[in-house]
């Protein structure tokens, strides 16, 4: 067990955010976070890596308890992607090996700026390297940050929305990348993400979140309509397409 | 464990090499316009003075002008270029504010504002009118802290509580200036005018050695400033006590501008300027910014400085009236553009 979230409850001045929501996810394995705007699907991801601290509940990577570690021990374990990136003028380059900074302590090293460069090839991001994040595309930047996340050397990667403000194209990419790295790397990723088909072609498991609570848990298998239509309010059909399921409003 | 440089990451370092030469560069130029400030004026001063003070010799007249009026103008204008140019990156960095400045954020005015009651209050005393700058200069940054981090207010609504706070403090300095009698009336008017000819060598130490400081203790956090560059929750994510540093950087910055203010008045927008010009050069690479604004800082204050005295020639002209000329329309330049 990679990841393991026991009974996390959080709550923004007095109002719940999250009650009692827990789930565990293996090596390799991605968990789509789904649910309306508001669920609580971002406050969950920042509660995993104590951006913001859980009033109860714990969270566990291979076993080891996270509320007893500094938030620097944290960012060795978990590499976290936000929804939103400011305007930078930082290049490519510097903005991966920022992916260091958990690991240092006075200066980035050749074996930090090395593994940088790895990260950046290995995605294919090198005819870049040099481009501040200002100029790149909302794909492109979308890589940036990923790899970015990885030169973190995680063993978890929480992502919010990745493939929100991108093209189709951008989409596949990004979640394919996200899917390789997952499996290559025997990493545990944890998605939040509102496009159901992207999660559907995706994801290992789903996590259903309704007025911060879980509303379910399941499997690629065990998805039905009815879980959806409750979630979303929303009527929905499932429709299979050679070997592929896809989310229908109707 | 050696690692072999791949061809990225030699690019990247060839790059920096490239930007600590042309640092290097400008601080020949500090140094060029330094000796030429102090070989010009109503006075001559040839270069083989300057020398010859520099080894104990030279007596006389030149040897007064050089130690006693030109050098600490010359050394008072660059360290406070680098101070305020410092206070100005991390205000800048640390609230992701590109108006961001400590006279655009009301810091200066309420240094200033602390200064005037303390000369008005305990007369000039160095120590008091410090102590009172540095209330004056804090309690300006805690509103903006605590507007920024609470009331998580953009940064044109930040930039117009600087506005609100510079005006009060303008007037509560006008009331303290109603209130005084005509001597210290007369010395908060001419105080309030920036301006680096007024200190004397031991103000010019201490503003020196907290500059020092302070850019050291930037420089320690220059990684969680690059951090920060790619967003509060990125920042987190990598491990950053973000309020922190934002708090301690804050009060670095406060104390800076709280010491250049208390000793040489409002010098206006050199804070908001030379970190602008750096980022142009280098990018957003704290470990090159750093070093850039305080150099670029320096060159623009000294250079403000000098051909003011020199070309409009009675010498008395205070710079802050020459960087508010030059600043302002940086800042209009920088709203119409849409700053990043």
């Amino acid at each position: 067990m990679k990841l393991k979230v026991a009974g996390i409850w959080f709550s923004y001045n007095s109002v719940p955010v999250l009650s009692n929501v827990g789930f565990s996810i293996e090596q390799g394995e991605i968990m789509c976070v789904l649910g309306v705007n508001g669920a609580g699907k971002s406050t969950l991801l920042k509660c995993l890596n104590r951006i913001l601290k859980p009033h109860r509940g714990s969270v566990f990577v291979d076993g080891e308890d996270l509320s007893s570690m500094d938030q620097g021990r944290v960012a060795r374990m978990m590499g976290y992607v936000p929804q939103r990136h400011p305007d930078t003028g930082l290049t490519v380059f510097e903005s991966v090996l920022m992916g260091r900074k958990p690991h240092i302590r006075w200066s980035m090293g050749m074996q930090d700026h090395a593994l940088a460069e790895e990260i950046i090839r290995g995605i294919g991001l090198e005819k870049l390297a040099m481009r501040s994040l200002n100029t790149l595309s909302g794909g492109e930047l979308q890589k940036v940050v990923i790899a970015r996340a990885l030169a973190q050397s995680p063993q978890v990667l929480l992502l919010d929305e990745p493939t929100s403000n991108l093209d189709l194209k951008n989409q596949l990419e990004v979640m394919e990348l996200i899917q390789s790295i997952v499996r290559a790397r025997s990493l545990s990723a944890v998605v939040a993400i509102h496009d159901l088909n992207m999660a559907l072609r995706f994801a290992d498991s789903f996590l259903f979140l309704k007025d911060g609570r879980i509303y379910a848990v399941s499997g690629k298998e065990e998805l039905t309509a009815e879980t959806i239509c409750q979630v979303y309010g929303v009527e929905v059909k499932l429709i299979r397409i050679g070997d592929r399921t896809l989310v229908v409003p109707i | 464990m050696q690692v072999e440089a791949g061809a990225i990451t030699r690019d990247f370092i060839r790059g920096l090499h490239q930007k600590i030469l042309l640092l290097v560069g400008l601080v020949i130029m500090v140094f060029v316009v330094g000796v030429y400030a102090i070989v010009q004026g109503s006075y001559d001063i040839a270069l083989r003075d300057i020398i010859s003070v520099i080894f104990g010799g030279a007596q006389g007249t030149s040897r007064v002008v050089i130690t006693s009026i030109r050098l600490p103008r010359v050394v008072a204008a660059v360290v406070c270029g680098a101070g305020l140019a410092i206070s100005g990156l991390s205000i800048q960095s640390l609230l992701k504010n590109p108006l961001g400045s400590p006279s655009t954020l009301g810091i200066s005015q309420g240094a200033a504002f602390g200064a005037a009651s303390a000369i008005v209050v305990f007369g000039s005393k160095a120590i008091s009118v410090t102590a009172f700058a540095f209330l004056g200069a804090m309690t300006a940054t805690l509103v903006i802290l605590a507007l920024a981090s609470f009331r998580r207010l953009s940064p044109e609504a930040i930039i117009l509580a600087g506005v609100a706070l510079s005006s009060l403090f303008a007037s509560a300095t006008i009331l303290i200036q109603y209130l005084a009698t005509e001597t210290e009336l007369a010395m908060v008017v001419f105080w309030t005018f920036g301006d680096v000819a007024r200190s004397n060598w031991r103000e010019i130490a201490l503003t020196t050695g907290l500059v020092f400081v302070a850019t050291l203790y930037l420089i320690a956090l220059r990684w969680d400033l690059n951090v920060l560059s790619l967003g509060e929750e990125t920042a987190k994510g990598l491990g950053v006590k973000v309020e922190r540093i934002r708090f301690s950087g804050m009060v670095a910055a406060a104390l800076v501008s709280a010491l250049t203010t208390a000793f040489h008045g409002v010098i206006a927008f050199v804070g908001l300027i030379a970190p602008h010009m750096a980022r142009q050069l280098v990018g957003d690479d704290h470990r090159l910014l750093i070093p850039f604004s305080a150099v670029l800082g320096a060159l623009l204050l000294l250079t403000a400085d000098t051909f003011g005295r020199i070309l409009i020639g009675s010498g008395a002209l205070p710079v802050g009236v020459i960087t508010s000329f030059l600043g302002a329309p940086m800042f209009l330049y920088l709203l119409v553009r849409g700053y990043r």
